[in-house]
């Protein structure tokens, strides 16, 4: 290789690899922001996206229409087969129309009985899908609404039939929804014959595995699924899907939910989820009681410095306006 | 410095860059989890860095790889970073690579691409974070693997070829 001007080379060459090394520390820095304070990072993260794909939406509508055409376009060289299959099922949901009919009247009268007055608080905000998560290990996708509209993390997202998902992740303009199928993704839920719980962990196949099942023979294939509402994560009694029994022997369940075409999502309003604002911490037991004699107290500091030192336990001497100061003192 | 052709091809590679990430966003099968598809980004910079180094800068990978990295879900960073020394490798290679037949080149980016995954997946282990599964891994790999020739191809037939003996890319240098 000539060198065309040496000169320019000594200088250029080293301060290129400086740039080179310090880029390198940056980005494993912020790997490790990433780890370490995950929270803040989602956060940048979300106000990235939020800056970004709002942007793309007027070419994304259209190309994703078309995209589906053209899947509509295979469908169509099976048409006959699938009005037949069509007609059969027409068949079968009429008979299922009608119990539902009997059912829902006979619900009525039940809950008018009993004087049940069901929860008017599970209101929703219907977001369009602009996105998916783009990458093959990642199962998200994200809607057009976001914080402007009152979305929340930790929020319920359903199609038309069943739980999708939960929010994770909210920016001004978008919301990401974190789908069941993720490898993140685990949900209490209650197997419904028999009452079990158990926990819905995704694994980026497309139906997740139920894990913690306490006797895993008492369930069975077609045991229907509903989010259990365990630990305030979730509204309890949406509908999931059904158990099938995987490949592999693990009870899995089918979505019911259309996870592979995914357009219009119901985020459910729920009661307010706990923030999430650090990676976590260490949750000690709460202090016990003072134990032993009293610490010595010293006499020379005076006013409300006695309070903080004598701690625990009425103190007669202590000084009434330092009492609430007194507790956090009792804690440690 | 660098003149007006370098500067319209540097679009360009911006330009793939955003279509590739596009496409990828773009919302079918959001749940399905059959077949991953080649990581087309990689195979991008593999080709035009061994053909024209100076079509992508540092500092144009490093944007573009950031934004993959904050749209696609993927660690902060991470994948941008081996991306990048990936790229400095095959740089480092270029003058050496003046007379490689085609194949050869196939098979050095095989080997960075095979070396990617593996870096990406060990790190991933050293954090402890949640790693995908290593099946869908490696056949993510050997389907970008696959792509890479397909890839080369067209972005010769766009203009992004080597330079011939004696010429000088905008940076200076002589093939």
């Amino acid at each position: 290789m000539a060198r065309t001007r040496p000169g320019d080379d000594v200088y250029r060459r080293p301060l290129r690899r400086l740039l080179l090394g310090l880029t390198c520390v940056v980005l494993v820095l912020t790997v490790l922001l990433w780890r370490i304070d995950n929270p803040r990072a989602e956060r940048i993260r979300a106000a990235v996206v939020d800056r970004v794909v709002p942007n793309f939406e007027w070419a994304l509508a259209p190309v994703t229409w078309a995209g589906r055409l053209i899947e509509d376009f295979d469908g169509y060289a099976r048409v006959y087969e699938q009005n037949r299959d069509l007609r059969r099922e027409l068949q079968q949901m009429k008979a299922w129309r009608e119990a539902a009919i009997q059912l829902e009247q006979e619900n009525a009268r039940l809950l008018d009985l009993n004087k049940v007055r069901l929860s008017p608080e599970l209101t929703f905000v219907t977001g369009v899908v602009l996105t998916d998560s783009g990458s093959p290990f990642r199962r998200s996708v994200l809607l057009n609404i976001g914080s402007d509209d009152g979305i929340r993390d930790g929020w319920a997202a359903m199609d038309g039939l069943g739980l999708v998902g939960r929010i994770a992740g909210v920016g001004q303009r978008t919301a990401r929804v974190l789908l069941l199928t993720d490898g993140n993704s685990r949900i209490p839920v209650t197997i419904q014959p028999s009452g079990k719980r158990a926990i819905l962990a995704g694994d980026t196949t497309s139906a997740p595995a139920l894990d913690f099942v306490e006797n895993p023979d008492d369930v069975q294939a077609g045991d229907r699924i509903v989010s259990s509402g365990d630990g305030g994560v979730f509204p309890p009694d949406l509908t999931v899907g059904q158990v099938v029994r995987g490949a592999d022997g693990r009870l899995r369940v089918r979505l019911a939910a259309d996870t592979s075409r995914l357009e219009f999502l119901r985020v459910l309003r729920t009661s307010e989820g706990a923030a999430i604002g650090s990676t976590g911490a260490l949750l000690p037991p709460p202090a016990g009681p003072l134990q032993g004699p009293p610490p010595p107290t010293d006499r020379s500091a005076a006013g409300s410095a006695t309070g903080l030192a004598t701690g625990a336990g009425p103190d007669p001497a202590a000084d009434p306006a330092a009492d609430p100061a007194a507790d956090p003192a009792t804690g440690n | 410095m660098a003149d007006r052709s370098t500067w319209l091809y540097r679009g360009l590679f911006a330009v793939l860059a955003l279509l590739v990430l596009f496409l990828a966003l773009l919302p079918f099968d959001a749940g399905k989890g059959d077949w991953p598809g080649p990581e087309l980004m990689l195979c991008l910079v593999a080709a035009w860095v061994l053909r024209r180094p100076d079509y992508v800068p540092v500092w144009l990978l490093l944007i573009l790889l950031l934004l993959d990295d904050a749209l696609l879900m993927r660690p902060l960073g991470l994948w941008t970073l081996i991306v990048l020394l990936t790229s400095e490798y095959l740089r480092r290679r270029v003058d050496h690579a003046e007379a490689m037949p085609f194949w050869s080149e196939a098979g050095l980016v095989a080997g960075c691409i095979a070396a990617a995954f593996l870096a990406n997946h060990l790190a991933l282990v050293i954090l402890l974070v949640d790693t995908p599964p290593l099946g869908g891994q490696a056949l993510h790999a050997l389907a970008t693997i696959a792509f890479y020739p397909a890839v080369a191809v067209v972005s010769q037939m766009i203009g992004v070829r080597r330079l011939a003996a004696g010429e000088l890319d905008s940076l200076g240098t002589r093939a």
